[in-house]
């Protein structure tokens, strides 16, 4: 379909058949506003719909109309070819249209359970069957492969995982529509990456869904139709293959849009600001600095933007800076003094402000007017003698209302009258009103629409230019670019890299973090294969995710070559691994231990992993079945020359594919916890500098292979034979860090698969990225 | 005061009218000015059930009761706008008033062997510092140590009662008319003596509120108690000092409540430990009949003055008309609840969506 350039012309009627819910020719007034002026949307069966459009063109109007929140005053609805009509939202649930809000509603103090089955609790005979939904509400968890038990409280979990808990209470009332506003905008860029993951899953079983977000390039990500709403019409309208970004931007606007360009044409003053090895501790406690010993210089006139993930600590280095926040080292000079000392109102007296990132929470007072909002900080400044007086603050209302273009009706109006970008504008006016030196903006884009946004980075362009010192904060690569003269990008609470506006968006995002930890590992340890998954619930070990990851990789392997053969490993990671495949039968398979594998009982002995597998698909399974450790070294080969075992190993030795798990050395180890191995046994590797073992190998953090008489007992293929071999190791968690380095290290691995958290303490021990470094 | 409520009607009155079209405008006069209609209303139905009621000499006597609770609420209206409660006001009303009558006894000082007779001045002086004092523990408690206002003042409350009772033994001072020969008579005064027939007790409650309604409109400190009640967050990160303003309003309200106390016992010639029982609830009701918002920040003198006068005079209505005391606190309840439901109607409406 094409894009449609007149607002208000209908959708040709062939796009119809395959939409699920399509919204006719509908309008909705608001007196005299007119929120929507005759807009047909299609809902795509089983297809990601996105709806874009800047604050204020009705998409939440649409939306609320498809959702039975609000009525269309004309127009209609059409369901799978049939008018209807929604006068509520239980009348849209039981249609199967659910809408998934921005802001979550959840009960916080109520478990998983309770919040999917609130308000259509499972009768039994003594009041709610509650083992009935909690069985429904852990299959439900299981379809979207989270590992969430449905008796945690909502509020012990992360943002991203109480969207899943969203998602499932629209699952659960079978829902075929599933609209979600804004679903990512407090997430983490791991998060989304889940929760797109999940919204690939709810497609392929037949859910349709309209997804709204500010952020174009996510969207566009995940969308397979666009469609653009401005001022209430339909402006466009087509397949994902057919738009890029430009075109977007250029229908939601209406014309080229430009951030601007960093302010030029004059030299930057003395030092403004001076950050000297900041430590912030994280609020809330955790025990970690949010900030840590961060140290960054900005000059009159200069422009700095920060950008950094979620968590990175842009928000505590601001705030620190502002003086909420209370630091645990290091200074800050405001025109180089000292102000550690001073509280809020003493930085604002000396120049020092902040527009914080929630603007709503932290920057408007809603029951004062617009007007009251702006003069808020420089109260002061119309203070004579013990009153204020009136002529005064209207004279700084209407400077202000001026200077930062305010669209209102005058100081006297309702804050709650303005749109998200006018109110941001409340909240910059009223810090530059207290005419600052240093100005401090936490994310001052964050969702205002792009023609505000463009506004808003020209005032602070404007600002510079006339010798203000600023520094904004941004999640959006593109808003870096714009007007800053230095890009700070953090990580951890550090500065990982500095760029000069010439940046390209992928250096940026590189030296973030977390969108290259696959890039990395792959590159600093010469993988083939690397996958890094997220685990939300941040556990110590992340068996769960682990095992999902590790599960659908072997999968996929099956699937590709049926009668493969396989050498597992031992572990409990693995065995997760094993635990969730989801393979059917692979008779043609062909599996083998490459390891001794009589212990005394115990669950994770280097057989089950195997056995299990074999069980599971019908394929057949060749074991060693001799001790773990010999009596010997000598011992051992006399192990090997047996004839059960010789032919176990010259199966190892072909094997197409070796999925084997990492072991620690130190005390917790699995080899010395299942009885595996003795601890004096593992205490003389350890001094030995064995720091990780794979397939009862050990290496020190090198890499390099250590051998001890304990290590030479055990029975397993040689490491010449293993080299050869395609190794894929499933590993992660805090206490496996050091070992999975030595194992990276050894070069013996063509494929990892880690947690999140791990990878980046793997990576991170390499030090910084020189490549990323630069000014 | 003014300017904010006109803000209120504008920004609210667009937005009604968008909603529900042009007719609404009355109803919504009606909702903006529901204390004012409420007084007129009880007003005119009094003066027709007794020819007694709208006399000067009545109008005064009746106004002479609600000075106590305008100045209790006015203190009050100051900590709700603030976000928070205060329910130590009547106890401290009644520890004010046991404190100044335990003065004006002559404070006996054992180490000169001499008792001191305080004059009346420095005896409300000091009296009113008590209250301050009392109001600085419950701003401290809330502010720094983060009690919840409700058990903080709660706490007080008890506190403030049990001093009291302790002081006296339980009992009442009864004389409280002072000794010329001391030279500290005068604290009738307060209650007794009328201004071109004004009573005291109105005088000092009309310069109260003044002052207050100064305080909120005219002054730095106004504008941070609006903003801080509004959006504690968002004022604290403008330079609003925000502890100080909410250690400043219980006291203030502290010393409200001892003005109150003064005034009462005055009126009373006596000052007993039990004064002032449940009075922080009725100042509570004359805030919220008055249209302030318990979340903070919405809420002016004018309208709290109003509300105290709408409780006060239904109650004093009943009264004469004869009707039982029963009667009265069914229809003060009454009252309490629909003013609450009709403040939800006009802020909880601007949350909806448009």
């Amino acid at each position: 379909m094409n894009a449609l350039h007149s607002p208000g012309v209908p959708v040709g009627s062939a796009d119809a058949a395959d939409a699920v819910l399509s919204a006719q020719n509908v309008t909705k007034s608001f007196g005299a506003v007119h929120a929507l002026k005759g807009v047909n949307f299609n809902v795509h069966r089983a297809q990601v719909t996105t709806l874009f459009g800047e604050n204020g063109a009705g998409k939440s109007t649409l939306m609320k109309i498809l959702s039975g929140v609000l009525r269309p005053t004309s127009g209609e609805l059409i369901l799978d070819g049939q008018s209807v009509q929604i006068g509520s939202t239980v009348e849209a649930r039981d249609l199967g249209i659910s809408i998934i809000h921005q802001e979550l509603s959840l009960a916080p103090n109520m478990n998983v359970r309770d919040n999917i089955f609130m308000g259509r609790e499972i009768a039994g005979p003594f009041g709610v069957d509650y083992a009935e939904e909690e069985r429904q509400a852990r299959d439900l968890m299981r379809e979207l492969e989270e590992d969430i038990d449905p008796l945690t409280p909502i509020e012990d979990l992360r943002l991203g995982q109480q969207q899943v808990v969203e998602i499932a209470r629209a699952l659960s009332v079978k829902s075929r529509i599933l609209i979600m506003d804004e679903p990512t905008s407090a997430l983490s860029a791991s998060e989304v990456e889940v929760l797109f993951k999940v919204i690939h899953d709810l497609k392929e079983r037949g859910v349709s869904i309209v997804y709204i977000s500010h952020h174009l390039e996510e969207a566009l990500e995940i969308t397979d139709h666009a469609v653009v709403l401005r001022d209430g019409s339909m402006t466009a309208s087509a397949p994902r293959s057919e738009i890029d970004l430009e075109w977007i931007v250029r229908n939601m606007v209406g014309e080229n849009f430009d951030l601007g360009a960093p302010p030029t044409g004059y030299d930057f003053g003395e030092v403004a600001l001076s950050i000297e090895n900041l430590s912030v501790p994280a609020p809330g406690g955790g025990g970690y600095s949010a900030v840590d010993r961060l140290s960054l210089n900005v000059q009159v006139g200069e422009i700095v933007c920060i950008y950094g993930l979620m968590g990175a600590g842009r928000t505590e280095l601001l705030e620190c800076i502002a003086g909420r926040l209370k630091s645990s080292g290091g200074r800050v000079l405001l025109k180089g003094q000292d102000i550690g000392g001073l509280n809020i109102a003493q930085r604002i007296g000396r120049g020092l402000v902040l527009t914080p990132e929630d603007r709503q929470r932290d920057g408007l007072v809603q029951t004062m007017s617009v007007g009251q909002n702006l003069s808020l900080a420089s109260i002061s400044a119309f203070t004579r003698g013990l009153l204020t007086s009136r002529a005064a603050e209207q004279e700084i209302i209407e400077t202000s209302i001026r200077n930062v273009t305010i669209k209102t009706d005058g100081g006297g109006a309702a804050i709650g009258s303005l749109s998200g970008g006018n109110q941001q504008k409340v909240v910059i006016g009223k810090m530059l009103a207290t005419n600052p030196d240093v100005l401090l903006l936490d994310e001052p884009s964050r969702g205002i629409d792009i023609g505000a946004k463009a506004e808003v980075f020209g005032l602070l362009a404007e600002g510079a230019r006339k010798g203000l010192a600023v520094i904004y904060t941004t999640s959006e690569v593109g808003e870096c670019l714009a007007i800053a003269h230095r890009i700070i990008v953090m990580h951890k609470g550090r500065i990982s890299a500095v760029f000069g506006p010439d940046a390209t968006k992928e250096q940026i995002m590189a030296a973030s973090g977390e969108v290259n930890l696959v890039q990395r590992l792959k590159a600093d340890f010469n993988l083939d294969h690397c996958e890094v998954v997220t685990d939300l619930h941040q556990d110590e070990l992340p068996v769960v995710p682990l095992g999902l990851a590790g599960a659908a990789f072997l999968s996929r392997e099956i699937a590709r070559t049926p009668d493969m053969l396989i050498g597992a490993g031992h572990g409990r990671t693995l065995l997760a691994c094993v635990e969730s495949i989801s393979v059917g039968t692979a008779p043609d398979l062909r599996l083998v231990s490459p390891m001794g594998g009589l212990t005394l009982g115990n669950s994770t002995n280097p057989h089950e992993v195997v056995s299990r597998l074999a069980h599971l698909t019908g394929a057949t399974a060749t074991v060693m079945p001799v001790p773990f450790m010999a009596n010997s070294a000598s011992d051992r080969e006399v192990l090997l020359g047996q004839k059960e075992v010789a032919r176990a190993s010259g199966l190892a030795r072909e094997c197409d594919l070796m999925l084997v798990g990492i072991g620690t050395t130190v005390g917790e180890a699995e080899l010395v916890t299942t009885g595996m191995m003795e601890p004096a046994e593992m205490d003389d590797i350890r001094r030995a500098g064995g720091r990780g073992e794979v397939l009862g190998h050990f290496f020190d953090s090198t890499g390099r292979s250590v051998e001890t008489d304990g290590a030479r007992r055990i029975v397993t293929m040689p490491l010449a034979d293993l080299k050869q071999r395609r190794i894929i190791a499933v590993a992660g968690g805090k206490i496996k860090v050091i070992a999975i380095r030595a194992i990276l290290e050894s070069r013996l691995l063509s494929g990892l698969i880690i947690d999140e958290p791990t990878a980046l303490e793997i990576v991170e021990m390499a030090g910084p990225a020189d490549t990323s470094v630069r000014h | 005061m003014t300017d904010l409520s006109k803000t209120k009607a504008s920004g609210g009155g667009t937005f009604m009218t968008a909603v529900l079209g042009e007719n609404f405008t009355l109803g919504r006069a009606v909702l903006e000015g529901r204390a004012f209609f409420a007084l007129i209303a009880i007003i005119v139905t009094f003066s027709f059930l007794s020819p007694n009621y709208a006399t000067v000499g009545n109008f005064l006597i009746m106004a002479n009761h609600v000075a106590i609770f305008g100045l209790l609420a006015i203190g009050m209206l100051l900590v709700i706008l603030n976000g928070g409660i205060d329910l130590s006001v009547g106890s401290v009303m009644g520890l004010t008033g046991v404190f100044a009558g335990f003065l004006m006894q002559g404070v006996e000082l054992e180490s000169l062997g001499v008792i001191l007779y305080l004059p009346v001045w420095a005896v409300v002086v000091l009296t009113i510092a008590v209250g301050a004092f009392v109001g600085i523990v419950n701003g401290v408690l809330i502010a720094y140590f983060r009690v919840p206002a409700f058990v903080a003042t709660l706490g007080t409350l008890y506190v403030a009662r049990g001093v009291a009772l302790l002081m006296t033994n339980g009992l009442t001072f009864n004389n409280l008319s002072g000794d010329p020969s001391f030279g500290n008579t005068g604290f009738g005064w307060l209650g007794f003596n009328r201004i071109g027939g004004v009573p005291i007790g109105v005088i000092v409650m009309t310069v109260v509120a003044l002052a207050a309604g100064l305080l909120l409109l005219r002054t730095a400190f106004g504008r941070w108690l609006y903003s801080s009640g509004g959006n504690e967050r968002a004022a604290e990160l403008s330079g609003v000092p925000v502890k100080r303003v909410q250690v400043s309003v219980y006291a203030l309200s502290g010393m409200c409540a001892a003005v109150a106390g003064l005034v009462l016992s005055s009126q009373l010639t006596s000052a007993g430990p039990t004064a002032g029982t449940t009075y922080e609830l009725t100042a509570i009701a004359a805030v919220v009949v008055g249209g302030a918002s318990l979340m903070g920040g919405r809420g002016n003198v004018r309208g709290t003055l109003l509300g105290a006068f709408v409780i006060g005079f239904l109650s004093d209505g009943l009264v004469i008309i004869g009707v039982s005391s029963y009667w009265q606190t069914v229809f003060t309840g009454t009252v309490i609840v629909l003013a609450v439901m009709l403040n939800s109607i006009q802020y909880g409406g601007k949350g909806k969506p448009g």
